[in-house]
Formats: C-alpha cells, sequence, structure tokens
C-alpha cells in the first residue's frame, strides 16, 4: 500500500468520527452527519480504500476510544445500533465499486447508488437491532417496530445528505480522484 | 472534550494490569470468555466472580471508573431481568400479585445478568487499562501471522495510528471554524432540517480542505523520509513479554480448564 493511500483512509476515518460529533438536533431521533461521510469515502475513495476507512473507524472506535454516536469500547458491539457501524462499511464498499463500474458520473446515478447503498445500511442496522432486542437483550419487539424506529424516522435525514453527497460528490470527484489516485 | 477523545478511555497508571504486554491482554480475554459461558451453576459464577473481583482489584482503578464502563447495558439488564425472573418456569418461590418468582427464574436472570456484566466489565478493564496507541500496537503483532492470507497487518496499525492522529485535530479545527462561522452570522441552532443541514455546508467545505491539505501534508513529509510499510521496519518501542505476562496467561487458562471442569463434572 502506499503511504498516501493509507493517509486517505486513515484521514477519512477520522472525518467520519467527526461526523458522529456534528450532530443535528432534530426533535425524534438527533441526526449525524456520519452517512455523509461514509458516502464520501466510496465517491471519492474508492470501494477498497472506502471499506478499509470505514474498518479503521469501527477498529479505532471498538479499541476505546469514543467516536462512536454514543461512546466506544469493545462492548459496544452489544448495542443495538452497532449494525449501521458495519452496514457504513458496505455502504462505502458498494458505492465506490458503482462509482468504478460507471464510465460516467452524473448526479442522478450518484443518487441512485447512494440510495443503494442507505437501503444496505438501513438493513444490517434495522437486522442487528431487531437481533439485539430479541435475543440479546430479551425485549422482544417487533419486526415493524424495529424498522420503523430504525429506518423511517431517520430516512428524511439520511435522504438530504444522500443528495448532498451526490450533488457534490459529481463536483469533486474528478478533482479529487486525480488528486487522490496521483493519475 | 478534546484531551478526552485522545486517550479515550484510558485511564494512565502503573498497576500489575497496566504494565501487562498489551497482546497479553488481548489473547487472556478468550479463555476468560470461554470461562464465562461455560459455567452455569452458582459454585462456577462464584469461581468467575472472584477472578472478576481480582483482576479488578488489581488493576487500581478508582471503582467509578470501572461501572462507568457498565453504562450501555445497564438498561438491557434491567430490563431483562425481570422478564427471566417472572417467565421462567419451575418450582415457585414467592408470588408476586399474579406473577411468580420460580427457582429457575432466579437463577436464570442472574446468572444471565452476571455473564454480561462480567463480559462488558472484562472488556472494558482492557481499554481503561491498555492506551489506544499500545493496543494498535499488539493488535499489529498478533494479526501479524494473517498476513500471509492477505490480511495487512502492519498498514492497517498505521491506518488507526493515523486516524488516531487526525481526530483530535479535525475535532479542534471544526469547532475553529464553527466559532469563525458564528462570528460572521452563521446559525446552526434555528431552522427546518433542511435549512439546518443547508447551513452546514460552511462548515463542511473548510473542514474537507483543511483535512486535504492536512493529509497532503503528512503524505508528503512521509514520502520525502522514504516511508514504506511492512517487512523491514523496525521500531522504536519494542513489545517484550515478561514473566508476568507469562503467569497472567496460565492463570487465565487454568481458570478456563477449572470452569470447563465444573460443567463436567455437574
Amino acid at each position: 500500500m502506499k503511504p498516501r493511500d493509507m493517509i486517505l483512509v486513515g484521514t477519512f476515518a477520522a472525518l467520519t468520527a467527526v461526523g458522529a460529533f456534528i450532530k443535528v438536533p432534530v426533535p425524534v431521533v438527533p441526526f449525524t452527519l456520519q452517512l455523509l461521510f461514509v458516502l464520501f469515502a466510496g465517491i471519492l475513495l474508492g470501494s477498497r480504500l472506502g471499506l478499509l476507512s470505514q474498518l479503521v473507524y469501527i477498529l479505532v472506535g471498538l479499541l476505546g476510544v469514543p467516536i462512536f454516536a454514543n461512546g466506544g469500547g469493545p462492548a459496544y458491539v452489544l448495542q443495538p445500533t452497532f449494525g449501521y457501524l458495519v452496514g457504513f462499511a458496505l455502504g462505502a464498499y458498494i458505492t465506490g465499486k458503482a462509482v468504478e463500474h460507471f464510465r460516467q458520473v452524473d448526479f442522478k446515478r450518484l443518487l441512485g447508488v447512494n440510495l443503494l447503498a442507505l437501503a444496505v445500511i438501513y438493513g444490517m442496522g434495522v437486522s442487528y437491532l431487531y437481533g439485539i432486542m430479541n435475543w440479546v437483550a430479551g425485549t422482544p419487539i417487533s419486526l415493524a417496530d424495529a424498522v420503523w424506529f430504525g429506518a423511517i424516522v431517520c430516512l428524511p435525514g439520511d435522504f438530504f445528505l444522500s443528495v448532498i453527497a451526490a450533488a457534490v460528490g459529481v463536483k469533486v470527484r474528478h478533482g479529487v480522484s486525480m488528486a487522490v489516485q496521483g493519475r | 472534550m478534546l484531551n478526552d477523545i485522545t486517550i479515550g478511555q484510558y485511564v494512565p497508571g502503573n498497576s500489575v494490569i497496566h504494565r501487562l504486554d498489551p497482546r497479553t491482554k488481548l489473547i487472556a480475554i478468550i479463555p476468560y470468555v470461554i470461562a464465562l459461558f461455560s459455567v452455569n451453576d452458582w459454585q462456577g459464577f462464584l469461581l468467575m466472580s472472584a477472578v472478576t473481583l481480582m483482576v479488578v482489584l488489581l488493576t487500581k482503578l478508582p471503582v467509578a471508573y470501572v461501572l462507568r464502563g457498565l453504562k450501555p447495558i445497564i438498561i438491557v439488564v434491567v430490563i431483562t431481568v425481570p422478564l427471566h425472573l417472572f417467565l421462567t418456569p419451575g418450582e415457585t418461590l414467592v408470588m408476586a400479585g399474579p406473577l411468580a418468582v420460580t427457582r429457575e427464574g432466579v437463577s436464570k436472570a442472574v446468572f444471565i445478568s452476571l455473564r454480561l456484566i462480567y463480559l462488558v466489565l472484562i472488556t472494558s478493564l482492557l481499554t481503561l487499562t491498555t492506551s489506544p496507541i499500545r493496543l494498535t500496537d499488539g493488535l499489529e503483532n498478533l494479526l501479524k501471522p494473517a498476513g500471509k492470507i492477505g490480511v495487512p497487518a502492519h498498514e492497517l496499525a498505521m491506518m488507526m495510528t493515523i486516524a488516531l492522529r487526525f481526530i483530535p485535530t479535525f475535532l479542534d479545527e471544526m469547532e475553529k471554524i464553527m466559532k469563525a462561522q458564528k462570528a460572521r452570522g452563521a446559525d446552526f441552532e434555528s431552522g427546518s432540517l433542511i435549512q439546518r443541514s443547508k447551513n452546514l455546508v460552511p462548515l463542511l467545505v473548510p473542514l474537507f480542505i483543511s483535512a486535504f491539505r492536512r493529509a497532503d501534508d503528512l503524505a508528503m513529509a512521509m514520502e520525502a523520509r522514504c516511508y514504506r510499510g511492512g517487512a523491514y521496519r523496525t521500531k522504536m518501542v519494542q513489545l517484550k513479554l515478561q514473566a508476568r505476562d507469562g503467569i497472567a496467561l496460565a492463570a487465565m487458562f487454568s481458570v478456563m480448564l477449572v470452569s470447563l471442569a465444573f460443567r463436567w463434572w455437574s
């Protein structure tokens, strides 16, 4: 691995951590900007480095640095919301993979990819939430509730972030990916 | 807040547990967890409680710190205990209104919550007594054999270190940018959701620019010094196993064997 790639991965892991601290105070569920950085990691770094950046973010958090939305430490695996973090890694990978396959990247395609990644993140998040609540916490909740609290409630904010990521991504991608890959 | 982030949960100290090799601590968790999940009677849990208490005492950490690590699961325990207490069929001990507390219910509730509490406790002790940098170092060392199947151990550790280095810097930067934009009349606290998200743009753009500039500077600095990761790098601080590491591992593995023996006989 080239030093430049490693540094970019570290930078995006740190940016995702910062994203967890920018909380927009919305009544029901406070939403953070993590998703924005996850999507940018995929769009700008590509599949492999994007995935790595999210894995590094998760690892650093599990090592006890409080950079997740609710703290950090190895016990975070038992938190119902840990699934979203796993989803982030997959989401960054999918976004990167799709962008690599496009011959040309425009706003509509990018938005489509972002929403696909969002769906995967929600899928991971909701199933983890459901699993933890039912089998670890022993507090059964219905699948409908899990979908409602785990996805529907946060959808407007996250949809908006996907739009931002797509709009900015189209403009920035070309310049940045030249700088990133040094090609 | 910023200093808190850099060291995370780590509480500096000089106890035996603090001085253990990070690899020892990472490995010792495995036999402990196996032991914790294999015991299923009162004697077994007494043994695990004694072991856990001893480790906690050896760390010489203030009890408040140790208990703070339990915060994330306290709710889970509070919710599960009554469920197990009242809903496990078996020999009735006490009637609480229409609900019967059974002997099996009591032991199930106690066992399951103890298991959860000890699991979280021991893992939080790991991060309380080891700095993230040392843990990263230990992780790199343990992952080295996995390099043969393509796990980039050194690179992973380096990227984690870079992230650790950048997180407080970026947070600091973000705070500065936020203040600067507020001084120029930016409003982050009111308006509709869409308005608020739009207001974040003057925060994000400078943050991105500064992040990329820093990344570029670091890349240049590392390339100028001919950094290349992996095989032939030497280290300033070498991890060395001491006698105490052997003792700690032997103790944990014997706890595991004893608890497995408990399970076998009962």
